[in-house]
């Protein structure tokens, strides 16, 4: 379930609202509160929610379309893509921002990658969720995959498009 | 097109100085912050757009031609700072007495606003709380179908509750053909509902620009932009 009211209020001066707006609707596919086929609320119904002009709203969802996040249908308003494959998408660009950003603040600590994989292990064993601090090289590969992954795909929805002006 | 054209306006009262040299184009569809300190020339500048101020110099022009007597008045909608509304009516009088005066009243927004703002057209003015009076002013300012809406503090006396009624109503009428300049010092209030924004100090505008390129070029909202610009003034 969708709950837009709970975006408002939370969007900064740091980038284009528009886009923080397409970044939040990333993140609700990437946590399933909106799934394949899902309807997105109308233009005039997520500004009122959001509390966000309405031409910002509007911007938003061409930057969605474009990206083939969501369609729309004449007359009946948009959805989010029926294809699960959009679902995959977003998560692998999602873990390539999250590891991309933990690397390279580890990095800038000064940590080098066998350092960075220690530290990984200790957590992830601590946090008891992958039997006795066992992460493999497989799940690592993993990652990486995922993140030439979302590479590929021009990682859209986090970031909007690159070098493009407003 | 521009919607509104604003042109070389001046405007003094005795030796005060209110506007020294407006020019302002107000575009089709946008919400525009018109945003300023207490004395800025605001209040001026919207009543002079708005006809009821004749300016000294410069003028308003609209697509048909520059505005003139009550021609002009059928191009705005305007919500002054405080709107007196007659005490010994009832909302619902108040609407039907603005349906009578204005040929483009619409009932459908009207009744659409007064569900967004909560009014009960039972109730009596003098019975409402400042802020309700507020709305009930905002309604009627909105039930007009005019190119232009003016503004003047719409935020004003109003609690948090209100201020989110009274965004949810400007987002509901913000439309291609028409525009909304809303004049206030309340800057992270409306932040977020602003297309554009226009800073005006001692009668002129100082810096104006779009708020999202302000996001995008400087990483910098718009009240960020205001403390820069203002900071020096308000400290003054």
């Amino acid at each position: 379930m969708l709950q837009m009211e709970r975006w408002q209020n939370s969007f900064d001066g740091q980038s284009p609202i528009y886009r923080q707006i397409v970044s939040r609707f990333a993140r609700s596919v990437a946590r399933g509160e909106l799934t394949p086929g899902d309807r997105v609320p109308s233009i005039r119904d997520a500004a009122v929610a959001l509390k966000v002009n309405t031409n910002t709203v509007q911007r938003a969802y061409q930057e969605m379309e474009r990206s083939q996040m969501i369609f729309s249908q004449r007359g009946t308003g948009y959805f989010l893509m029926r294809d699960e494959e959009i679902v995959h998408r977003i998560r692998a660009e999602m873990v390539r921002e999250c590891t991309g950003r933990f690397l390279e603040e580890m990095r800038t600590l000064g940590f080098g990658d066998a350092q960075i994989l220690d530290t990984l292990r200790e957590a992830v064993g601590a946090a008891g969720t992958a039997g006795m601090g066992d992460v493999s090289a497989d799940a690592v590969t993993e990652l990486a995959d995922a993140s030439r992954e979302a590479a590929r795909d021009g990682a859209v929805f986090l970031r909007g498009s690159e070098g493009e002006g407003i | 097109m521009p919607l509104m054209r604003i042109k070389g306006l001046r405007k003094r009262y005795g030796r005060n100085v209110a506007l020294s040299g407006v020019d302002m184009e107000i575009e089709a569809g946008r919400v525009i912050g018109l945003l300023g300190p207490n004395g800025a020339g605001k209040t001026t500048l919207l009543k002079a757009a708005a006809c009821l101020v004749r300016p000294d110099e410069g003028e308003i022009v609209y697509p048909g031609g520059a505005a003139r007597g009550i021609e002009s008045k059928k191009r705005v909608s305007f919500l002054p700072d405080h709107m007196t509304l007659p005490v010994w009516m009832r909302v619902g009088d108040a609407f039907r007495y603005w349906e009578e005066m204005f040929p483009d009243y619409s009932g459908e927004r009207a009744e659409k606003l007064a569900g967004i703002l909560d009014l009960s057209m039972e109730a009596r003015i003098n019975t409402l709380s400042k802020g309700m009076q507020e709305r009930a002013a905002l309604a009627l300012t909105f039930a007009r179908e005019t190119p232009v809406y003016l503004l003047d503090e719409p935020l004003g006396g109003i609690d948090p509750l209100g201020k989110v009624k009274v965004m949810e109503s400007i987002l509901s009428v913000q439309a291609e053909d028409s525009s909304i300049l809303i004049s206030t010092h309340l800057v992270k209030d409306v932040e977020t509902i602003l297309d554009s924004y226009f800073f005006m100090s001692e009668g002129r505008v100082v810096s104006a620009g779009g708020c999202e390129e302000l996001r995008a070029e400087r990483g910098m909202t718009v009240e960020q932009a205001y403390l820069e610009v203002f900071a020096h003034a308000e400290t003054v």
